[in-house]
């Protein structure tokens, strides 16, 4: 019984995302996307809009679980109404069978890796950080009728829980127990595979959509199985840990940058801009690393917008309001949650210095450990096998194949989301700080994995001396 | 928007798909082992709602020690503290305050730990609510010996006392 509900609670929670990612494509069947990536955005947007409806609705009631249920139903309904045309189109498609045994192959793939994971997840128990940052609050707001208690916010005692984490995952397990009926440490296992399913369904859908070879997207998943930190450990699908929900958001925010880009100036513009600003929404609530992965997107997109957009006075005009709406959602919600949190008096966890730029030019003499520390972590196979090497001979060949404003596009969002990965430790209070490395660099690796993954596809070989399909022509072409 | 790649020379083609098989070949061959090796090393986990929890207090020598502390924990008023006391040289001590701390709520959960052949305690979280309780991990020959005592297990005790700092750790 207990699998039943939590599959329902899954199900009303992306009926919700189904409604929403239609409103947010609108109607253009021919730019579409496929039905695999619809259920990979419907998973991702629905599980962040159940969090983000109890997250506000428990400001103003008690209410929070019959009320998210209501907003979810009608929001799942209204979309399905309001973009039956879309959803109609995408199902009338008619595959040839060599489409249907590549869509096989692919599916397999996928489960593959998610049977895979989720006997790890099933077989292990959650680790550290799983329970005591965020089943903990799960557990918390599981019984207070889905809502975080203000009071723990101050609560000195439990400094040690992270209440500066965001909500994400502990709204949306207390979502799932309050189908269940209990709180659970085995069962809520089961949730954090799914996201990671969700990044192999979208890196899949992606690459085979952009280059026009279907052999990449059976190929995608198992890259992903490939690469043990996903699968088993601190920071896994495994784990209890947010690392692989906040991968899985950060593809999609990739990926809906990227479409932002392709349909710059066409029919898809709006609705790819308002996919993006509401991945904004989401990012800073899965995980804190959010912001700044939503920030430095924002801004790679924003760029090429920018230089694209010329210096004409009304098309400079036409670009900033395209930034601005990228970008205000996530600020908005930055904000909210920062006032939230200094509303409460919650302090930062004693693991960082103020960033300031005296601690940044008094810890200068860490570059050496740091850099040393990142290339040990990135030739660690036993963690990681060749994924990293294979991506860094993957990105000299994407710049040196590919050519136009966006030929940056896809390594800057590796390198410079893993740049502040390794600088954050700058500000690091620990000492040494090699300790604070050593148990942390690595998971926040994880949050870049399947955007690696997707460069290394994308960029895989032509066929023939031509250049192949599109994702010349569509990801790394100039405006 | 469309803009082609570069063309690239066959010999870099060919160069390229030897380059691309091979890591392909390499990262699933190397991963998967990874993930292989890291399978035969799971040892079995209970199921059930308090899996990891259970298994993680596996060491207080009780059945069911999850729903057992959750017991004890509700047993003191939901205004008064519960002060964790535990030996410096527990390895496992902190794990046990946070599982602990979490299932009180809404109580406040303090930790102390106390040193081998001294009678000072160190308080390593303080609590700012009055103490309702005292619960001893492992430390038989500490505390001022409460007569409103609940043994939860061999090596775990809960003391219902208002008694100070100075006789927690007292041996």
């Amino acid at each position: 019984m207990a699998v039943v509900l939590f599959a329902l609670a899954l199900a009303v929670a992306g009926w919700s995302g189904l409604g929403l990612t239609l409103l947010l494509w609108g109607r253009a069947p021919r730019r579409l996307p496929g039905l695999g990536e619809l259920s990979c955005y419907s998973f991702l947007l629905g599980t962040a809009n159940v969090a983000v409806t109890m997250q506000v609705t428990g400001w103003v009631t008690s209410a929070v679980p019959a009320l998210t249920v209501i907003e979810s139903a009608a929001l799942g309904a209204f979309g399905v109404v309001a973009r039956r045309a879309t959803l109609v189109a995408l199902v009338r498609r008619r595959p040839t069978r060599r489409d249907c045994w590549w869509a096989a192959a692919t599916v397999g793939s996928i489960a593959l890796m998610g049977s895979v994971v989720l006997w790890f997840s099933l077989h292990t128990s959650l680790e550290w950080d799983g329970l005591t940052v965020w089943f903990m609050k799960a557990q918390l707001a599981a019984t207070h009728h889905g809502r975080i208690p203000l009071a723990y916010y101050s609560d000195a005692t439990r400094e040690w829980s992270a209440p500066n984490h965001p909500v994400y995952l502990p709204l949306l397990s207390s979502w799932i127990f309050g189908w269940m009926g209990h709180t659970s440490e085995y069962a809520i296992k089961a949730l954090f595979p799914l996201h990671l399913v969700a990044s192999a369904g979208l890196l899949a859908g992606t690459a085979t959509r952009i280059t026009g070879r279907r052999a990449l997207g059976v190929l995608a998943p198992l890259l992903l199985l490939a690469t043990p930190a996903l699968v088993h450990g601190p920071g896994s699908a495994a784990s209890g840990y947010a690392d692989v929900s906040m991968a899985a958001f950060y593809l999609a925010t990739v990926v809906a940058g990227i479409e932002v880009l392709r349909n710059d100036g066409g029919a898809g513009a709006t609705h790819a801009r308002r996919l993006f600003a509401t991945l904004g929404v989401v990012l800073p609530l899965v995980k804190m690393e959010g912001a700044m992965q939503y920030g430095v997107v924002l801004l790679v997109v924003s760029r090429v917008l920018v230089v694209r957009g010329g210096r004409a006075g009304a098309a400079r005009r036409a670009t900033a309001r395209s930034v601005l709406l990228l970008a205000a959602p996530f600020l908005v919600t930055v904000a909210c949650w920062r006032l939230l949190l200094s509303s409460r008096h919650v302090a930062a966890t004693g693991d960082m210095l103020p960033v300031t730029p005296s601690n940044l030019i008094s810890q200068l003499d860490r570059t050496g450990v740091l850099l040393s520390s990142l290339g040990r972590e990135l030739t660690n196979w036993d963690r990681w096998s060749v994924l990293w090497v294979w991506c860094a001979v993957a990105m000299a060949w994407w710049l040196v194949t590919r050519r136009g404003h966006q030929r940056l596009l896809l390594p800057l969002l590796i390198v410079v989301p893993m740049a502040l990965d390794v600088g954050v430790f700058y500000f690091s209070s620990w000492s040494p700080v090699e300790a604070h490395v050593d148990s942390t660099l690595f998971r926040l690796l994880i949050h870049i994995t399947p955007v690696a993954v997707l460069l290394v596809v994308l960029s895989f070989p032509a066929l023939t001396a031509r250049p192949h399909g599109m994702a010349a022509a569509e990801v790394s072409s100039p405006g | 928007m469309v803009a082609p790649a570069r063309h690239s020379p066959r010999w870099r083609l060919v160069a390229a798909w030897v380059v691309w098989l091979s890591a392909a070949v390499a990262c699933c061959a190397i991963g998967y082992r990874a993930v292989h090796r890291q399978a035969d090393r799971v040892s079995p986990v209970a199921d059930g709602r308090a899996a990891t929890t259970d298994t993680w207090l596996g060491w207080l020598a009780m059945d069911h020690p999850t729903a057992a502390l959750q017991r004890a924990a509700a047993s003191v008023p939901a205004d008064k503290a519960i002060v964790v006391v535990g030996s410096t040289e527990e390895g496992g001590l902190s794990l046990a305050y946070f599982i602990i701390s979490s299932l009180a709520w809404p109580r406040q959960v303090s930790l102390v730990t106390c040193a081998p052949d001294d009678a000072a305690p160190v308080v390593v979280v303080d609590t700012t609510e009055p103490i309702g309780a005292l619960l001893y991990i492992r430390l038989e020959d500490r505390g001022g010996r409460s007569v409103d005592t609940t043994r939860i297990s061999p090596v775990v005790r809960l003391e219902r006392s208002n008694a100070g700092p100075g006789s927690w750790c007292s041996l």
